[in-house]
């Protein structure tokens, strides 16, 4: 009797179990990708005419004032920019490359977040001209994760781009800083959101890994052709010594370019460990190398065409952090400033760095607010870069 | 305008025309007409055969149009293969978003270069479908 009962539970028991597990299936969050977002707000995105870009490019170096044409603007985009910035708070992004196609990669997602930025950027300047800095800021911020999203892929382009992108959000950032009124209860959020954002670490090594392989696949007779020499940023006579090494190449030619070619790009990645001067000298002393060693050294020849310059990458990604650290140790200063009504006469400790230097930035007040300045030099541009904060009186 | 025909002959007749003959005229136009027949009874050259054939020139002009038409054929660019130059000359959008396309922009002109270079592309993409009525649907 007792048996007989206990399994006419256990069905209506498994019953009830399954029914639970599949409601809560049904209505649990499923992982999502940004870039899938990303990709739907750049279809959305109406795309600005000559006239219109014209005036984006001033709104975002803050020569203009937002007026009806990019109020309109700010109007059209308005999905793109919902999508777009919702897509920055989801945690994973991938916009899964296809590197198999090598050059012929297409990456219009990626592409297509620099308009979305800028036009979340423009909406930003319109919230700031209205007053409401909170709203700019937190639509800033926002491009920021975009940003971070695409400096955590491994692809060169797409890392050169999300730093491009930062730099925008942290031109307006910076502007927004200097204008709105003294509140530490924002300012304290602003800054563990950029901590937060700031938080994963970069690195190009990733990406110059993927070159690395991507490259040597042409260095094929097959494919070697593919590769226009007109395209290349290279000396004319190396590409005379290229066209005529290659036309009586044969495939022994192109086995020792790929052993050169792999040898110069793992220099190239070995350098990436060092601090930025050493790593910068490195990079260009390895690239100019592969130049000369071609002149004479035909296992040279196509290392020398194809190198891919990492030192300006690098350049590129160093400047571009510089100044969101820079922007960090900003608000800081600016939180200070907001609880004491005095802004402070050093940094505080721990504060993100120059990485130019490695060092804490210099900090000096100025009549309209302060500077932060790098403590070494830009080794591409040949200038010592430094950021102006104003502050409200 | 003449009232009889007498008026007529009297006017006719105090006209000054010379109907004498005139022996050297004579002959000078002799010697032009002779010398006009002979001409155009001289052999012609082959060239003036071909020139002047009807056929032969129509022969002659299909040669010069095949020939100019092989030249300008021969002259023009290469059938376009595979490649990863970044030339903005008749570009299609797409080719101007590859990877190679957008390396190579950056590799001569920084990120200045590729930002140019992918808002062109979106602009010659143009606009996108974002809506569609239903009624299109139907």
């Amino acid at each position: 009797m007792e048996t007989i009962t206990n399994k006419k539970l256990i069905n209506p028991i498994w019953l009830t179990l399954v029914l639970l597990l599949s409601t809560s299936l049904v209505f649990a969050d499923q992982p999502s990708n940004a870039a899938l977002d990303y990709c739907k707000a750049s279809l959305l995105h109406k795309t600005p005419d000559n006239s219109v870009s014209d005036m984006i490019e001033k709104l975002l170096q803050n020569k203009i004032e937002p007026n009806q044409q990019i109020r309109q603007y700010v109007d059209d985009n308005f999905d793109a920019i919902k999508i777009a910035t919702r897509a920055a708070e989801t945690p994973n992004c991938d916009f899964q490359f296809h590197f198999s196609d090598g050059l012929d990669m297409q990456m219009p997602c990626v592409f297509g977040c620099i308009g979305l930025s800028k036009a979340a950027l423009v909406n930003a300047k319109v919230l700031e001209a209205e007053g409401d800095y909170i709203g700019a800021l937190e639509l800033c911020l926002s491009v920021r994760k975009i940003g971070r999203h695409l400096n955590h892929q491994s692809q060169t382009m797409c890392q050169l781009i999300g730093v491009k992108i930062n730099k925008y959000a942290n031109n307006c950032m910076q502007n927004i800083l200097g204008k709105m009124p003294e509140d530490p209860q924002a300012l304290e959020l602003l800054q563990n959101q950029l901590v937060q954002i700031d938080k994963l670490s970069f690195s190009l090594k990733p990406s110059v890994y993927v070159e690395r392989k991507v490259w040597s696949t042409y260095m094929t007779s097959s494919r070697v052709d593919e590769i226009s020499l007109e395209g290349l940023a290279v000396e004319s006579f190396l590409k005379d010594i290229a066209k005529e090494r290659v036309a009586v190449a044969d495939d022994e030619f192109f086995a020792r370019n790929r052993m050169y070619w792999e040898k110069h790009i793992d220099t190239l990645i070995s350098a990436l460990d060092l601090p930025y001067a050493q790593a910068f000298a490195e990079m260009k002393k390895e690239s100019l190398k592969a130049a000369n060693d071609a002149i004479e050294n035909p296992d040279a020849t196509l290392a020398a065409l194809f190198t891919p310059h990492v030192y300006k990458s690098l350049n590129t990604t160093v400047n571009g952090r510089t100044h969101s650290n820079a922007i960090g140790t900003a608000v800081a200063v600016y939180l200070i400033k907001a609880k004491t009504a005095r802004l402070p006469d050093t940094l505080p400790p721990f504060m993100p760095k120059d990485l130019f230097s490695g060092k804490d930035f210099e900090y000096e007040q100025t009549d309209t607010g302060f500077i932060l300045r790098c403590q070494d030099k830009d080794l591409l541009k040949d200038k010592i870069h430094e950021y102006k904060f104003k502050v409200k009186r | 305008m003449f009232k009889n025909e007498n008026d007529f002959k009297k006017i006719v007749s105090q006209l000054n025309i010379n109907n004498k003959p005139n022996d050297a005229h004579r002959e000078n136009l002799r010697r032009k007409i002779l010398s006009a027949f002979s001409k155009g009874q001289q052999p012609k050259t082959t060239w003036q055969s071909i020139i002047k054939n009807p056929i032969t020139k129509l022969a002659a002009a299909a040669v010069i149009i095949i020939a100019v038409g092989l030249f300008l054929v021969h002259r023009s660019p290469p059938e376009q293969t595979r490649d990863h130059s970044t030339t903005e000359v008749a570009k299609a959008p797409a080719k101007m978003l590859t990877l190679g396309s957008t390396t190579m922009a950056y590799r001569r002109g920084g990120m200045d270069a590729v930002e140019k270079q992918i808002e062109k592309a979106f602009t010659m993409l143009g606009p996108r479908t974002t809506n569609i009525p239903f009624e299109d649907l139907i």
